[in-house]
Protein backbone atom coordinates (compact mmCIF):
# COMPACT_ATOMS: atom_id res chain seq x y z
CA UNK A 1 0.00 0.00 0.00
CA UNK A 2 1.60 3.23 -1.21
CA UNK A 3 1.52 5.78 1.84
CA UNK A 4 -0.07 8.82 1.71
CA UNK A 5 2.64 11.24 2.22
CA UNK A 6 4.44 9.24 -0.67
CA UNK A 7 1.02 9.85 -2.90
CA UNK A 8 1.47 13.67 -2.04
CA UNK A 9 4.88 14.42 -2.45
CA UNK A 10 4.99 12.73 -6.14
CA UNK A 11 1.79 14.76 -6.82
CA UNK A 12 3.78 18.37 -5.70
CA UNK A 13 7.46 17.27 -7.64
CA UNK A 14 5.30 16.62 -10.81
CA UNK A 15 3.11 19.98 -10.34
CA UNK A 16 6.45 22.26 -9.85
CA UNK A 17 8.29 20.54 -12.81
CA UNK A 18 4.79 21.05 -14.82
CA UNK A 19 4.93 24.83 -13.39
CA UNK A 20 8.57 25.52 -13.38
CA UNK A 21 9.26 28.87 -15.42
CA UNK A 22 11.07 28.28 -19.12
CA UNK A 23 11.06 31.65 -20.54
CA UNK A 24 14.33 34.09 -20.59
CA UNK A 25 12.24 36.95 -20.08
CA UNK A 26 12.14 40.77 -18.82
CA UNK A 27 9.96 43.40 -18.92
CA UNK A 28 10.40 47.62 -18.87
CA UNK A 29 8.01 50.21 -17.87
CA UNK A 30 9.29 53.63 -18.89
CA UNK A 31 10.83 51.67 -22.18
CA UNK A 32 11.89 55.76 -23.66
CA UNK A 33 13.29 58.75 -21.85
CA UNK A 34 12.18 61.45 -24.06
CA UNK A 35 12.12 64.76 -22.15
CA UNK A 36 12.63 68.87 -22.26
CA UNK A 37 15.26 69.29 -19.71
CA UNK A 38 17.05 72.77 -18.58
CA UNK A 39 20.38 73.75 -17.81
CA UNK A 40 21.09 73.44 -13.71
CA UNK A 41 17.67 70.94 -13.61
CA UNK A 42 16.92 68.13 -11.39
CA UNK A 43 15.55 65.18 -13.93
CA UNK A 44 14.41 61.84 -13.11
CA UNK A 45 12.74 59.45 -15.08
CA UNK A 46 11.08 56.25 -13.13
CA UNK A 47 11.38 52.71 -14.99
CA UNK A 48 9.44 49.44 -13.43
CA UNK A 49 11.41 46.66 -14.44
CA UNK A 50 9.51 42.94 -13.97
CA UNK A 51 8.97 39.56 -15.08
CA UNK A 52 6.18 37.44 -15.68
CA UNK A 53 5.21 34.05 -13.83
CA UNK A 54 6.62 32.45 -16.27
CA UNK A 55 9.86 33.58 -16.38
CA UNK A 56 12.76 32.46 -14.85
CA UNK A 57 14.34 34.25 -11.60
CA UNK A 58 17.04 36.36 -12.87
CA UNK A 59 19.83 39.09 -11.66
CA UNK A 60 19.94 41.94 -13.55
CA UNK A 61 22.25 44.87 -14.09
CA UNK A 62 21.62 48.52 -14.82
CA UNK A 63 23.78 50.43 -16.51
CA UNK A 64 24.12 53.91 -18.16
CA UNK A 65 26.02 53.69 -21.31
CA UNK A 66 26.82 55.77 -24.00
CA UNK A 67 24.54 56.29 -27.26
CA UNK A 68 26.37 54.41 -30.03
CA UNK A 69 24.43 54.46 -34.19
CA UNK A 70 26.02 52.11 -36.32
CA UNK A 71 25.67 52.66 -40.22
CA UNK A 72 22.68 50.21 -40.24
CA UNK A 73 21.20 52.30 -37.18
CA UNK A 74 21.44 49.64 -34.72
CA UNK A 75 21.88 50.73 -31.53
CA UNK A 76 25.17 49.72 -29.42
CA UNK A 77 26.30 50.35 -25.52
CA UNK A 78 29.58 52.71 -25.67
CA UNK A 79 31.38 52.23 -22.74
CA UNK A 80 32.54 55.29 -20.36
CA UNK A 81 36.01 54.96 -21.94
CA UNK A 82 34.58 55.16 -25.53
CA UNK A 83 31.91 57.44 -24.74
CA UNK A 84 33.35 61.01 -26.38
CA UNK A 85 31.01 62.23 -28.14
CA UNK A 86 29.84 66.26 -27.24
CA UNK A 87 26.01 64.92 -27.39
CA UNK A 88 26.60 62.47 -24.61
CA UNK A 89 24.08 62.53 -21.48
CA UNK A 90 25.91 59.53 -19.72
CA UNK A 91 28.19 61.67 -17.64
CA UNK A 92 25.94 63.18 -15.58
CA UNK A 93 23.37 60.48 -15.08
CA UNK A 94 22.62 57.55 -12.97
CA UNK A 95 20.58 54.86 -12.09
CA UNK A 96 19.45 53.01 -8.73
CA UNK A 97 20.09 50.27 -7.82
CA UNK A 98 22.57 49.14 -9.96
CA UNK A 99 22.19 45.20 -9.57
CA UNK A 100 18.89 43.10 -8.05
CA UNK A 101 17.27 39.82 -8.60
CA UNK A 102 13.91 39.49 -9.77
CA UNK A 103 11.99 36.05 -9.00
CA UNK A 104 9.26 35.24 -11.17
CA UNK A 105 6.11 37.90 -11.41
CA UNK A 106 7.69 40.27 -9.64
CA UNK A 107 9.11 44.30 -10.11
CA UNK A 108 11.36 46.50 -8.89
CA UNK A 109 11.72 50.39 -9.21
CA UNK A 110 14.78 52.00 -11.08
CA UNK A 111 15.22 55.19 -10.84
CA UNK A 112 17.35 56.92 -13.98
CA UNK A 113 18.52 60.80 -12.29
CA UNK A 114 21.01 63.38 -12.96
CA UNK A 115 21.61 66.96 -13.08
CA UNK A 116 21.60 69.08 -15.95
CA UNK A 117 25.16 70.98 -16.01
CA UNK A 118 24.35 74.69 -16.51
CA UNK A 119 26.44 75.13 -18.75
CA UNK A 120 25.14 71.95 -21.09
CA UNK A 121 24.93 74.12 -24.61
CA UNK A 122 22.06 73.46 -27.01
CA UNK A 123 20.50 70.35 -28.70
CA UNK A 124 20.14 66.99 -27.94
CA UNK A 125 22.07 64.84 -25.26
CA UNK A 126 21.56 60.72 -25.37
CA UNK A 127 22.41 57.87 -23.32
CA UNK A 128 21.02 54.25 -23.37
CA UNK A 129 20.08 52.55 -19.69
CA UNK A 130 21.14 48.81 -20.51
CA UNK A 131 19.41 46.69 -18.21
CA UNK A 132 20.19 43.10 -18.73
CA UNK A 133 20.67 39.90 -17.54
CA UNK A 134 22.66 37.51 -15.78
CA UNK A 135 23.70 33.72 -18.23
CA UNK A 136 21.21 31.43 -18.13
CA UNK A 137 21.58 27.86 -19.51
CA UNK A 138 23.67 25.37 -18.72
CA UNK A 139 23.77 24.10 -22.12
CA UNK A 140 25.96 24.83 -25.11
CA UNK A 141 24.34 27.88 -26.16
CA UNK A 142 22.89 29.77 -23.37
CA UNK A 143 20.42 33.02 -23.60
CA UNK A 144 20.56 35.95 -21.47
CA UNK A 145 18.07 38.98 -22.53
CA UNK A 146 18.10 42.50 -22.11
CA UNK A 147 16.46 45.82 -22.90
CA UNK A 148 17.87 49.33 -24.07
CA UNK A 149 16.21 52.10 -22.21
CA UNK A 150 16.96 55.33 -25.17
CA UNK A 151 17.45 58.21 -23.56
CA UNK A 152 16.58 61.41 -25.50
CA UNK A 153 17.33 64.94 -23.77
CA UNK A 154 16.36 68.08 -25.37
CA UNK A 155 17.52 71.68 -23.72
CA UNK A 156 14.60 73.62 -23.93
CA UNK A 157 14.57 76.71 -25.46
CA UNK A 158 18.20 76.07 -27.35
CA UNK A 159 18.62 76.52 -30.75
CA UNK A 160 17.94 72.62 -32.43
CA UNK A 161 20.41 72.51 -35.69
CA UNK A 162 19.36 69.75 -38.14
CA UNK A 163 21.45 69.42 -40.84
CA UNK A 164 23.23 67.03 -42.75
CA UNK A 165 25.69 66.02 -45.39
CA UNK A 166 25.94 62.89 -47.52
CA UNK A 167 30.09 62.15 -47.22
CA UNK A 168 30.15 59.40 -49.46
CA UNK A 169 27.82 58.14 -52.44
CA UNK A 170 28.83 55.33 -54.19
CA UNK A 171 27.52 53.18 -57.66
CA UNK A 172 28.02 49.61 -57.67
CA UNK A 173 30.69 48.74 -60.98
CA UNK A 174 30.47 47.71 -63.23
CA UNK A 175 27.06 49.30 -64.12
CA UNK A 176 24.16 47.48 -64.88
CA UNK A 177 21.34 49.00 -67.88
CA UNK A 178 18.97 46.97 -66.34
CA UNK A 179 19.70 47.94 -62.36
CA UNK A 180 21.62 50.54 -60.92
CA UNK A 181 22.62 50.00 -56.87
CA UNK A 182 24.10 52.81 -55.23
CA UNK A 183 24.98 53.26 -51.54
CA UNK A 184 25.37 56.62 -49.64
CA UNK A 185 26.98 57.53 -46.18
CA UNK A 186 24.78 60.54 -44.44
CA UNK A 187 26.39 62.48 -41.65
CA UNK A 188 23.91 64.11 -39.50
CA UNK A 189 26.24 67.29 -38.75
CA UNK A 190 23.61 69.20 -36.49
CA UNK A 191 22.53 68.61 -32.87
CA UNK A 192 19.69 67.13 -32.63
CA UNK A 193 18.45 63.79 -34.04
CA UNK A 194 16.01 63.20 -36.72
CA UNK A 195 14.33 60.33 -38.87
CA UNK A 196 15.32 60.93 -42.41
CA UNK A 197 14.64 59.14 -46.01
CA UNK A 198 16.55 59.01 -49.15
CA UNK A 199 15.91 59.05 -52.82
CA UNK A 200 17.42 58.56 -56.02
CA UNK A 201 16.60 59.93 -59.58
CA UNK A 202 18.15 58.36 -62.62
CA UNK A 203 18.69 60.79 -66.00
CA UNK A 204 19.88 60.77 -69.01
CA UNK A 205 22.04 63.47 -70.49
CA UNK A 206 19.30 65.18 -71.55
CA UNK A 207 18.04 65.39 -67.87
CA UNK A 208 15.35 63.57 -68.75
CA UNK A 209 13.98 61.75 -65.22
CA UNK A 210 14.04 57.40 -66.38
CA UNK A 211 13.30 55.91 -62.55
CA UNK A 212 13.47 57.02 -59.52
CA UNK A 213 13.19 55.23 -55.84
CA UNK A 214 12.91 56.13 -52.44
CA UNK A 215 13.97 54.48 -49.02
CA UNK A 216 11.47 53.39 -46.18
CA UNK A 217 12.13 56.69 -43.43
CA UNK A 218 14.88 55.68 -40.73
CA UNK A 219 13.32 53.10 -38.26
CA UNK A 220 16.07 54.90 -35.94
CA UNK A 221 16.25 58.67 -35.82
CA UNK A 222 20.32 59.54 -36.57
CA UNK A 223 21.76 60.91 -34.02
CA UNK A 224 23.72 64.32 -34.39
CA UNK A 225 27.89 63.22 -34.75
CA UNK A 226 26.52 59.58 -35.88
CA UNK A 227 26.30 58.91 -40.06
CA UNK A 228 23.58 56.59 -41.68
CA UNK A 229 24.27 54.29 -44.74
CA UNK A 230 21.41 54.25 -47.27
CA UNK A 231 21.24 51.46 -49.85
CA UNK A 232 19.25 51.77 -53.04
CA UNK A 233 18.20 49.99 -56.12
CA UNK A 234 17.29 51.92 -59.37
CA UNK A 235 15.06 49.47 -62.17
CA UNK A 236 14.64 51.41 -64.95
CA UNK A 237 11.30 50.27 -66.90
CA UNK A 238 13.65 49.71 -69.56
CA UNK A 239 16.95 48.25 -70.34
CA UNK A 240 19.22 51.64 -70.77
CA UNK A 241 21.16 51.82 -73.71
CA UNK A 242 24.59 52.80 -74.49
CA UNK A 243 24.75 57.08 -73.19
CA UNK A 244 25.19 58.82 -70.47
CA UNK A 245 23.40 58.78 -67.16
CA UNK A 246 23.46 60.60 -63.70
CA UNK A 247 21.83 59.32 -60.70
CA UNK A 248 20.86 62.61 -58.39
CA UNK A 249 20.31 61.29 -54.48
CA UNK A 250 19.19 63.42 -52.03
CA UNK A 251 18.60 63.01 -48.30
CA UNK A 252 15.15 64.17 -46.47
CA UNK A 253 13.62 64.49 -43.15
CA UNK A 254 10.80 62.49 -42.39
CA UNK A 255 9.16 65.68 -43.24
CA UNK A 256 10.32 66.56 -46.79
CA UNK A 257 12.99 68.59 -45.76
CA UNK A 258 15.31 68.39 -48.19
CA UNK A 259 19.12 67.82 -46.03
CA UNK A 260 21.80 67.01 -48.73
CA UNK A 261 22.15 66.11 -52.74
CA UNK A 262 24.78 64.37 -54.41
CA UNK A 263 25.12 63.35 -57.64
CA UNK A 264 26.91 60.86 -59.68
CA UNK A 265 27.61 60.20 -63.50
CA UNK A 266 28.16 57.06 -65.47
CA UNK A 267 28.02 55.24 -68.93
CA UNK A 268 26.78 52.30 -70.38
CA UNK B 1 -59.59 81.95 -2.78
CA UNK B 2 -59.47 81.59 -7.00
CA UNK B 3 -56.43 84.08 -7.58
CA UNK B 4 -54.40 82.30 -4.39
CA UNK B 5 -55.19 79.00 -6.62
CA UNK B 6 -53.87 80.88 -9.54
CA UNK B 7 -50.68 82.43 -7.72
CA UNK B 8 -49.87 79.07 -5.74
CA UNK B 9 -49.80 77.55 -9.25
CA UNK B 10 -47.98 80.39 -10.86
CA UNK B 11 -45.04 79.87 -8.01
CA UNK B 12 -45.44 75.70 -8.39
CA UNK B 13 -44.48 76.79 -12.39
CA UNK B 14 -41.77 78.96 -12.06
CA UNK B 15 -40.04 77.05 -9.03
CA UNK B 16 -40.81 73.84 -11.49
CA UNK B 17 -39.10 76.04 -14.51
CA UNK B 18 -35.94 76.86 -12.20
CA UNK B 19 -35.29 73.06 -11.31
CA UNK B 20 -35.55 72.18 -15.10
CA UNK B 21 -33.61 75.08 -15.75
CA UNK B 22 -30.71 73.78 -12.69
CA UNK B 23 -31.02 70.19 -14.52
CA UNK B 24 -30.58 72.00 -18.10
CA UNK B 25 -27.23 73.66 -17.23
CA UNK B 26 -24.35 71.74 -19.39
CA UNK B 27 -21.62 70.55 -16.91
CA UNK B 28 -18.52 68.79 -18.09
CA UNK B 29 -16.01 66.36 -17.38
CA UNK B 30 -12.69 66.20 -18.73
CA UNK B 31 -11.25 62.66 -18.75
CA UNK B 32 -7.13 62.66 -18.78
CA UNK B 33 -4.75 59.59 -19.08
CA UNK B 34 -1.54 59.11 -20.03
CA UNK B 35 -0.02 55.88 -21.36
CA UNK B 36 3.60 54.86 -20.20
CA UNK B 37 5.91 53.21 -22.72
CA UNK B 38 6.36 49.42 -22.06
CA UNK B 39 8.56 47.05 -24.03
CA UNK B 40 8.38 42.57 -22.95
CA UNK B 41 10.86 40.33 -24.33
CA UNK B 42 10.62 36.44 -23.66
CA UNK B 43 12.95 33.93 -25.77
CA UNK B 44 12.75 30.49 -25.24
CA UNK B 45 14.04 27.67 -25.12
CA UNK B 46 16.86 29.35 -22.50
CA UNK B 47 19.20 26.55 -23.20
CA UNK B 48 21.11 24.80 -26.69
CA UNK B 49 22.51 21.22 -26.23
CA UNK B 50 23.67 19.25 -28.85
CA UNK B 51 25.78 16.32 -29.78
CA UNK B 52 27.61 16.62 -33.14
CA UNK B 53 29.87 14.98 -35.27
CA UNK B 54 32.59 16.90 -37.31
CA UNK B 55 31.28 18.56 -40.44
CA UNK B 56 27.00 18.93 -39.36
CA UNK B 57 24.62 21.66 -39.27
CA UNK B 58 23.16 21.39 -35.85
CA UNK B 59 20.16 23.81 -35.58
CA UNK B 60 17.82 24.57 -32.94
CA UNK B 61 14.58 27.61 -33.38
CA UNK B 62 14.21 29.85 -30.99
CA UNK B 63 10.86 31.40 -30.27
CA UNK B 64 11.25 35.47 -29.34
CA UNK B 65 7.83 36.90 -28.50
CA UNK B 66 7.62 40.94 -28.37
CA UNK B 67 4.92 43.22 -26.56
CA UNK B 68 5.93 46.96 -27.29
CA UNK B 69 3.77 49.89 -27.42
CA UNK B 70 5.98 51.21 -30.30
CA UNK B 71 7.81 50.12 -32.63
CA UNK B 72 11.02 48.05 -32.01
CA UNK B 73 13.64 45.46 -32.67
CA UNK B 74 15.37 42.98 -31.20
CA UNK B 75 19.54 42.17 -32.06
CA UNK B 76 21.41 39.24 -30.56
CA UNK B 77 24.69 39.09 -29.86
CA UNK B 78 27.52 36.91 -28.65
CA UNK B 79 27.81 38.11 -24.76
CA UNK B 80 31.60 37.66 -24.59
CA UNK B 81 30.94 36.79 -20.71
CA UNK B 82 33.87 35.73 -18.79
CA UNK B 83 35.72 37.36 -21.03
CA UNK B 84 35.48 34.73 -23.85
CA UNK B 85 37.82 35.30 -26.94
CA UNK B 86 36.75 35.15 -30.81
CA UNK B 87 33.42 37.13 -30.79
CA UNK B 88 31.22 35.07 -32.60
CA UNK B 89 32.51 31.38 -32.24
CA UNK B 90 31.59 28.67 -29.44
CA UNK B 91 35.17 28.66 -27.17
CA UNK B 92 35.77 25.39 -25.08
CA UNK B 93 34.31 25.83 -21.84
CA UNK B 94 35.73 23.76 -18.82
CA UNK B 95 32.77 24.36 -16.88
CA UNK B 96 34.21 27.67 -15.30
CA UNK B 97 36.26 29.19 -17.56
CA UNK B 98 36.67 29.48 -21.71
CA UNK B 99 40.29 28.23 -23.10
CA UNK B 100 41.74 29.34 -26.15
CA UNK B 101 40.00 27.15 -28.49
CA UNK B 102 36.96 27.94 -30.54
CA UNK B 103 35.33 25.63 -32.88
CA UNK B 104 36.08 26.61 -37.01
CA UNK B 105 32.72 28.37 -38.13
CA UNK B 106 30.89 30.82 -36.26
CA UNK B 107 27.65 30.44 -34.94
CA UNK B 108 25.17 31.67 -36.88
CA UNK B 109 21.61 33.25 -36.67
CA UNK B 110 18.66 34.28 -39.01
CA UNK B 111 18.45 37.69 -39.14
CA UNK B 112 15.72 39.98 -39.74
CA UNK B 113 15.61 38.84 -43.73
CA UNK B 114 15.28 35.57 -42.71
CA UNK B 115 19.55 34.98 -44.03
CA UNK B 116 22.08 33.27 -41.74
CA UNK B 117 24.26 36.06 -40.72
CA UNK B 118 27.36 35.05 -37.97
CA UNK B 119 27.35 36.49 -34.47
CA UNK B 120 30.75 37.43 -35.42
CA UNK B 121 29.00 41.28 -35.56
CA UNK B 122 25.51 42.18 -33.80
CA UNK B 123 22.60 41.02 -35.66
CA UNK B 124 19.22 42.83 -36.01
CA UNK B 125 17.06 39.72 -35.80
CA UNK B 126 13.65 41.16 -35.86
CA UNK B 127 11.58 44.31 -36.27
CA UNK B 128 8.04 45.29 -35.80
CA UNK B 129 5.22 47.39 -35.22
CA UNK B 130 3.55 47.86 -31.77
CA UNK B 131 1.42 44.91 -30.73
CA UNK B 132 0.97 42.50 -27.82
CA UNK B 133 2.38 38.93 -27.72
CA UNK B 134 4.30 38.83 -31.29
CA UNK B 135 6.41 36.05 -32.10
CA UNK B 136 9.32 35.54 -34.14
CA UNK B 137 10.93 32.00 -34.85
CA UNK B 138 14.79 32.57 -35.64
CA UNK B 139 17.09 29.06 -36.05
CA UNK B 140 20.25 29.34 -34.84
CA UNK B 141 23.28 27.21 -37.02
CA UNK B 142 26.47 25.75 -35.65
CA UNK B 143 28.11 23.71 -38.47
CA UNK B 144 31.43 21.52 -37.16
CA UNK B 145 34.08 20.41 -39.05
CA UNK B 146 37.05 18.03 -39.24
CA UNK B 147 39.25 21.14 -38.08
CA UNK B 148 37.62 20.97 -34.93
CA UNK B 149 39.09 19.67 -31.63
CA UNK B 150 36.89 16.95 -30.11
CA UNK B 151 35.54 17.62 -26.68
CA UNK B 152 37.05 15.32 -23.71
CA UNK B 153 35.53 14.95 -20.17
CA UNK B 154 33.27 17.33 -19.27
CA UNK B 155 34.25 19.73 -21.30
CA UNK B 156 32.06 21.60 -24.22
CA UNK B 157 31.88 24.41 -26.87
CA UNK B 158 30.06 26.79 -25.52
CA UNK B 159 28.79 30.56 -26.29
CA UNK B 160 26.02 32.89 -24.37
CA UNK B 161 23.56 34.79 -27.02
CA UNK B 162 22.27 37.94 -25.30
CA UNK B 163 18.66 38.94 -27.40
CA UNK B 164 18.56 42.77 -26.58
CA UNK B 165 14.89 44.68 -27.64
CA UNK B 166 14.48 48.39 -27.92
CA UNK B 167 11.78 50.85 -29.25
CA UNK B 168 11.76 52.73 -31.81
CA UNK B 169 13.66 56.13 -30.80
Amino acid sequence: MIETKTIILSVCAFMLLCVSPALAGLSVTGSICDAEVTPGQHFEHDMIVSTDPEDRQVELQVDVMGFGRNLQGMNFEVSPDDDTSPYSARPFLQVSPRNFTLSPGSSQNVLLEGDIPVDIGEGGRYALVFIHSNVSGSGNVGVAVAIEVPVRLTIAGSKLIKTGEIAELRLDRPVSPEMQNISLIFNNTGNYNYYAFAEAVLKDKDGRILSNTTTPVTFNSILPATSMQFDMSIKPSTKLPAGSYSIISTVRMDDGTALASDEIEFEI
Amino acid sequence: MKWARIIGLVVVLAMGMLVVGALAVDSTLEAKGTVNSKITIDVTPTSWTFTSDPDADNTQAASIKISSNKAWSVTAKDNQDGSKPYKGYMVLYTGSAYGSVSLTNPLYIQNSGDSYASLVSDQIVCTGSKGKDITNLKTLKQTTAYTDDPTTGSDYYRMIVTFTATQSS
